[in-house]
């Protein structure tokens, strides 16, 4: 009896194994693989466009010509001002692109830890070489930014003197080293 | 269509359509099911790079299959009052009070962990060690697993007969 149920189970198994495939079918499977196939315009193009949106959001505030750097330069002591050289334009100070855009980690203040945890906030930095000042950002309110950045830029800020931080738009600070004193 | 995937589809196709067919028992859907998991392997590559393409195919075949499954496939149904199989056709229809349909039904019922080794064993072209890889396990689990299947089944058609003789 245990024999019959065996061979009936065997039978039953390789029946189902051994289906035979339609006629044509590797054909027909291939014609209609190659007609589903997306073209490849169809899955770059979106993704071209999203990425110029993209950059084009994260560039935007430095090209902005009412960004709030622009007020600061006014402030700025005269040799933090790169003037222009050319004779066309008056004596107005220009802003010049960052140099360079760095993302780094920065301890948190005591009023952002976490059940005495400390815990790494990204602080972005962007330095203007030639304004000798770090324009930092991150999702913190000023204030929390301000001990956050405050330690980050030391580290690009050559001469490692004491800094000054001034706020400059929300969650946006400008570290400027402050002038030692010959 | 690249020349190097025709001659997969032409050497891999069959054996698909057979290991689709062993799970869903439905012509439309394991023809489906091919189609739609060689577009998968189309689009996203990756049985070239593999040392055995057939476990490779045969492994993303049965994902591709138990998709289609409808749910209550997962559910461990009772031994004898089963539902007649989605999609069976007028022939099958015809012959589900045989025992062969009744034992049909019963691997449909049983766990997928215990399905899919008892199916597989089916096929004379997977070697142990292939099922194992297709199952990402190793081969003295197929082994046991098979058994426990075959027990399984074995418990359930005599408990099965016995109700309907008592």
């Amino acid at each position: 009896m245990s024999e019959d149920f065996d061979d009936l189970l065997d039978k039953t198994l390789h029946e189902r194994a051994h289906a035979e495939a339609p006629f044509g079918l590797t054909q027909r499977i291939v014609q209609r693989t190659a007609a589903k196939r997306r073209p490849a315009i169809v899955v770059w193009m979106p993704l071209s466009i999203a990425a110029a949106i993209l950059l084009a959001v994260m560039m935007w505030p430095h090209f902005r010509t009412d960004h709030p750097l622009q007020n600061e330069v006014a402030r700025m002591p005269a040799q933090l001002v790169e003037p222009h050289t050319d004779s066309s334009h008056n004596s107005s100070a220009r802003i010049q692109k960052p140099m360079m855009m760095k993302t780094v980690s920065a301890p948190a203040s005591p009023s952002v830890s976490l059940g005495g945890k400390r815990r790494e906030k990204q602080v972005k930095l962007s330095t203007f070489p030639s304004l000798d000042f770090i324009e930092a950002r991150s999702a913190s309110v000023p204030a929390v930014l301000s001990a956050e950045a405050g330690e980050a830029a030391h580290e690009l800020i050559a001469g490692e003197g004491p800094i000054q931080v001034i706020p400059i738009h929300i969650q946006t600070i400008q570290v400027t080293p402050i002038q030692k004193e010959n | 269509m690249s020349d190097a995937f025709a001659g997969m589809v032409e050497r891999q196709a069959a054996l698909m359509y057979r290991v689709a067919y062993s799970l869903l028992r439905n012509t439309h859907d394991a023809e489906d099911a091919v189609q739609e998991c060689l577009l998968k392997l189309y689009r996203l590559g990756g049985w070239q790079d593999a040392v055995d393409e057939q476990a490779f195919v045969v492994r993303a075949m049965w994902r591709s299959a138990i998709d289609r499954l409808p749910q209550r496939s997962f559910v461990e149904a009772t031994d004898e009052v089963l539902p007649a199989h989605h999609g069976l056709n007028p022939e099958l229809q015809a012959v589900k009070s045989s025992n062969e349909e009744r034992l049909h039904r019963m691997i449909d019922a049983l766990p997928l962990e215990l399905r899919q080794p008892l199916l597989l064993s089916g096929f004379e072209d997977l070697t142990s060690g292939q099922i194992a890889r297709i199952m990402e396990i190793p081969e003295g689990t197929v082994r046991t697993r098979l058994k426990r299947a075959r027990e399984e089944l074995k418990r359930r058609w005599y408990a099965a007969e016995e109700r309907t003789y008592r």
